[in-house]
């Protein structure tokens, strides 16, 4: 077994989960602007609960991406290249989601906070929807050619297993999203949030368990397949502990669930990082696809170094911002005032 | 015409000293030549490239002009900083529209410079994507044709697609930006922030208004130091 390239696709699989973790909640949080949010003070809150963490959130994309692209760019390199399109959607769909946040409250009418609520709420659909159309295809494979090159087109990678890979990452968020906001809200939301987390988990983590069990049968090797069982049984918890109003603990056995599943996924497929579907012999492998041990050693100091400070001060930040939001703390709409006002300001300042 | 000849300048902006020669256009192209090849290898990497003859000739007109506007606008914004130096030197604030003009326009002078500057760059390097920087005892290895670094998977369609969909984003987010910033600037500094403002009627009710606003005291437990 090769030592680096295992490290490093082990540290690939956890910077996934840990963007699916952290971002997953936020991607819901906005997916449940339109959904859940009944007015605009109960978006505030939505809004006000990730405003603090999104974009730290998603240094976890780009860290996932940064170090396939460093540690395999084999693989970086085929994946994203077969994936030029559904990529540039999700590309685009982070870009209207974030300028949404920032301009949602920058003119006081309803028809502009409703236009930008729809870019948040599309933008997270299509961002989770496209991530884990891309996470799937890597575990179940993509046309490729001996070269590593995508056979067939723009569209050649579309499957059922992106549709799948896409509604399981959409699915989860949303589930994940409510219990974040159950464990991060006071008062109606927080309510509201715990009875759909009831209500809805069974059916919304259908897609991620399903395609967990497909990658089983697939490629499954003993404990991969108990992971995925146990990964079962954290999700009964966290519906369960739900249920009883321990929201906490029920946040957390969500993760549990995440975890154990997604190292079952990755777990299966190693040591294949992104199998072909055309021929068996043109699989990228953590051999194939990786970049010289010099490079990998490099990229090994750096992040002993570097991640421990970005999970500190990532974990500094939820300390900082830990406490519950509710309608209470929403001060009043950030109403613009015309520049009469502010002309009997100056004269009287 | 005369021409006026300040010697070490280019050597310096090159190199970070006084006495490396910079090659010109015409020096180079053999040299590159010599060192690199005439022809791409005849390797599939190349893709429908390989084997044809390298041009080392970038597209001279903008590197020319993309070179003179980028030090062109970084000079106006300096100048224009200068000029405001100068006039408010005193801790007055001119009423001069003219320079009030020239404020507004000055904001445009960095994009400019940034813009012209890139692509100077980015089509001054070609036909490489990695340039070659040979090190004083010879040839330095490392460097990459752009013809290799041309996906193969990728089609020419897509590349247009994101590229009118990139445009396209970007447009429409110049369009909203620049129309926040207008009503913002017109608005005043209480128009974004509005705790600022004292409203005399309601002075004596509220002594001290919060950063909520009028009537939106801030309770001493505040869970957002900032809300969206």
């Amino acid at each position: 077994m090769e030592l680096l390239p295992t490290i490093w696709f082990i540290a690939i699989a956890v910077l996934w989960t840990g963007y699916l973790f952290l971002e997953g909640f936020d991607l819901g949080v906005g997916m449940l602007m339109k959904a859940f949010a009944r007015n605009n003070t109960e978006r505030r809150v939505l809004l006000n609960t990730i405003g603090p963490v999104w974009d730290g959130n998603e240094v976890w994309l780009l860290t996932a991406g940064g170090a396939t692209f460093a540690a395999f760019p084999l693989w970086y390199a085929s994946l994203f290249s077969a994936l030029y399109l559904p990529l540039l959607v999700v590309l685009v769909a982070l870009i209207f989601r974030a300028v949404a946040f920032e301009y949602r409250g920058k003119v006081d009418t309803d028809r502009w906070r409703a236009r930008w609520d729809w870019a948040i709420a599309l933008g997270s659909f299509f961002a989770a929807f496209g991530v884990g159309a891309a996470l799937a295809l890597t575990t179940t494979g993509l046309p490729l050619n001996a070269n590593g090159d995508r056979e067939g087109g723009p569209f050649a990678w579309f499957s059922g297993y992106a549709v799948l890979g896409g509604l399981a990452v959409v699915g989860f968020s949303l589930v994940h999203a409510l219990a974040f906001l159950a464990l991060k809200t006071d008062g109606e939301v927080r309510h509201r949030a715990r009875q759909w987390f009831v209500r809805l988990l069974p059916v919304l983590l259908l897609p991620i368990a399903a395609w967990a069990l497909s990658i089983q049968f697939l490629d499954g090797k003993p404990w991969t397949w108990a992971a995925v069982l146990l990964a079962v049984a954290a999700a009964a918890a966290a519906w369960l502990l739900a249920r009883s109003g321990a929201e906490g603990k029920a946040f957390l056995a969500l993760g549990v669930f995440l975890v154990l599943g997604t190292a079952s996924i990755f777990g299966a497929v190693f040591p294949v990082v992104l199998p072909s579907t055309l021929d068996g012999a043109f699989d990228l492998t953590i051999s194939n696809a990786s970049s010289s041990d010099y490079t990998l050693g490099l990229m090994s100091i750096v992040a002993a170094f570097g991640l421990p400070l970005v999970i500190a001060y990532q974990a500094w930040t939820y300390w900082v911002f830990r406490r519950r939001v509710s309608a209470a703390s929403i001060p009043e709409a950030h109403s613009f005032l015309p520049a009469v006002a502010a002309r009997a300001f100056t004269t009287k300042g | 015409m005369a021409l006026i000849e300040v010697p070490g300048i280019l050597s310096y902006l090159a190199k970070g000293d006084f006495t490396t020669e910079v090659k010109g256009v015409n020096t180079l192209l053999p040299e590159y030549q010599a060192n690199y090849g005439t022809h791409l290898p005849d390797n599939p990497i190349y893709g429908e490239r390989a084997g044809q003859e390298i041009d080392y000739l970038p597209v001279m007109e903008v590197t020319y002009w993309g070179f003179r506007m980028m030090i062109g606008f970084g000079g106006l914004a300096a100048l224009a900083a200068l000029v405001a130096l100068w006039l408010t030197r005193s801790g007055t604030v001119p009423s001069s529209p003219w320079l009030m003009r020239l404020a507004v326009l000055g904001i445009m002078a960095p994009f400019g410079a940034n813009a012209a500057g890139w692509i100077f760059t980015e089509m001054g390097r070609q036909p490489f994507v990695v340039a070659p920087n040979p090190d004083p005892n010879g040839i330095d290895q490392v460097f990459m044709f752009t013809a290799a670094a041309v996906s193969p998977g990728v089609s020419a369609g897509e590349l247009l697609a994101s590229l009118i969909t990139l445009t396209a984003v970007y447009a429409v987010l110049l369009v909203v930006e620049v129309k926040l910033l207008v009503k913002y600037v017109r608005g005043g500094v209480v128009s974004a922030m509005p705790e600022l403002a004292h409203i005399p009627a309601d002075e004596n009710e509220d002594a001290t208004p919060g950063p909520g606003g009028p009537g939106g005291a801030k309770p001493a437990d505040d869970v957002l130091a900032f809300a969206y």
